[in-house]
């Protein structure tokens, strides 16, 4: 019999800001609550090698879900009669929504570029729900490299290609080629207009408020080739953060857990291992 | 808006323009699967480098002709203009980081793309690939 993965996925239905959806997510390992937030236009799948890695299974059990409109998660019933925009505080809604629906006791949560953004507004709004939290190409804003939007939906560029080629440069240069084409692969098959609708939570300066890393640990972690958040971003937004742990990773891009896997084990492993040594706070989770 | 105007050295331009012109006859037409992937393209754009503009023309993806200079009232689609310092790392290999994409130049303000963009929208990877086409190495 083919050797079969240690992830499994399945399929609930959360209520996130007042609307029930039915939402996919994967998981794999045993221990502390661990939850991947994915990049906007993609889905869980960029975690795909952080579930399959035993020295981080063992003692993290990794969680990934697709959000709302994307992946395997359908969006809201109604949601042909408007355009999708994905919120700062929609996008909080649905990750504490899943995290207490599946009864996460304090997880740490990571996300990376769109989830970069929003774990900054986790930790400023409700740090002490989590153990603590990741931002891969993280910063309080960044600067746009196309301006016009549009072209991510329109009826004359097609969307799946177009969406793929937008970020295709922001993959490390050196990123092995077999995982450069897979994570382009996903940026193909979002839903139309999802890219731009996930980009409009990007595109809002947001004010950083107080952010207490003492009491929930905050890691930034930034790619040298990412032109979209720069290392120079991140390290502007950590520095008004007191307490905030950056790391430049040399060769990588703007999607370190999929395009570069290997070596984005190097960076996130002391992380880890660090977070796993520290005492869970014991304050209650209020609800979504 | 790039400097386009500012030229350290001409031979430098004079080498990467060659560069340039070998890699759209030789490497571009010679790779089906690109061609494949621009059938849908025919167009006429200007790739400047340092001071030096080159018509591109492209039919159904394949490079028609590529050439140093433009012909007096010759209409383009659009241009990608860039110093000879930008076109220069973006053809390393592997080039440094703010120096490997197209976006990341233009970003940058070492590159601009001027004129109708769809068509460049519209064939995206396909315009990044043949303009990163001079860093494989296989043209030299």
């Amino acid at each position: 019999m083919t050797r079969m993965e240690p992830i499994v996925g399945r399929y609930t239905t959360i209520r996130i800001m007042n609307n029930d959806c039915r939402v996919y997510f994967e998981e794999a390992g045993q221990g502390i609550p661990f939850v991947c937030c994915h990049t906007a236009a993609a889905d869980g799948r960029q975690f795909r090698h952080l579930m399959n890695d035993e020295d981080i299974t063992r003692n993290f059990r990794v969680l990934a879900f697709d959000y709302p409109w994307h992946g395997k998660s359908i969006p809201p019933v109604g949601f042909q009669n408007y355009e999708y925009k994905l919120t700062t505080e929609l996008y909080v809604a649905m990750i504490r929504s899943f995290c207490q629906a599946l009864e996460l006791d304090h997880p740490v949560v990571m996300g990376c570029s769109i989830g970069g953004r929003i774990v900054l507004e986790l930790a400023h709004a409700h740090g002490k729900e989590f153990r603590a939290l990741i931002g891969l190409e993280s910063a309080d804003y960044t600067q746009p490299w196309v301006e016009d939007l549009s072209y991510l939906h329109r009826p004359d560029v097609h969307g799946g290609e177009y969406c793929a080629a937008h970020c295709s440069g922001m993959v490390g240069a050196t990123s092995p080629d077999e995982y450069r084409h897979e994570t382009l692969w996903m940026y193909m098959q979002s839903g139309p207009g999802v890219f731009k609708g996930d980009l409009y939570v990007y595109r809002v300066q947001m004010t950083l408020g107080d952010i207490d890393t003492a009491t929930t640990p905050l890691y930034m972690l930034t790619g040298e080739y990412d032109y979209s958040c720069t290392p120079e971003d991140t390290i502007r937004t950590a520095s008004a953060i007191p307490g905030a742990k950056v790391t430049i990773m040399k060769d990588m891009g703007h999607f370190p857990m999929s395009e570069n896997p290997k070596r984005f084990k190097e960076y996130i492993l002391p992380v880890l291992q660090e977070i796993k040594q520290r005492r869970v706070p014991a304050v209650k989770t209020q609800n979504a | 808006m790039a400097a386009v105007t500012e030229g350290p050295s001409v031979a430098l331009e004079q080498e990467l323009c060659e560069r340039f012109e070998r890699s759209m006859s030789d490497g571009v037409n010679s790779d089906e699967h690109l061609v494949w992937r621009g059938r849908y393209l025919t167009a006429d754009i200007i790739v400047q480098i340092g001071s030096v503009p080159l018509l591109v023309r492209i039919v159904n993806g394949r490079i028609k002709e590529c050439r140093k200079g433009l012909p007096l009232l010759c209409s383009s689609v659009f241009s990608v203009k860039g110093t000879t310092a930008a076109w220069s790392a973006f053809w390393e290999n592997p080039p440094k980081p703010k120096w490997h994409d197209i976006f990341a130049l233009t970003k940058f303000g070492h590159m601009s793309v001027e004129g109708n963009v769809q068509p460049f929208m519209a064939n995206l990877q396909y315009f990044k690939d043949i303009l990163a086409m001079p860093r494989k190495g296989s043209v030299k």
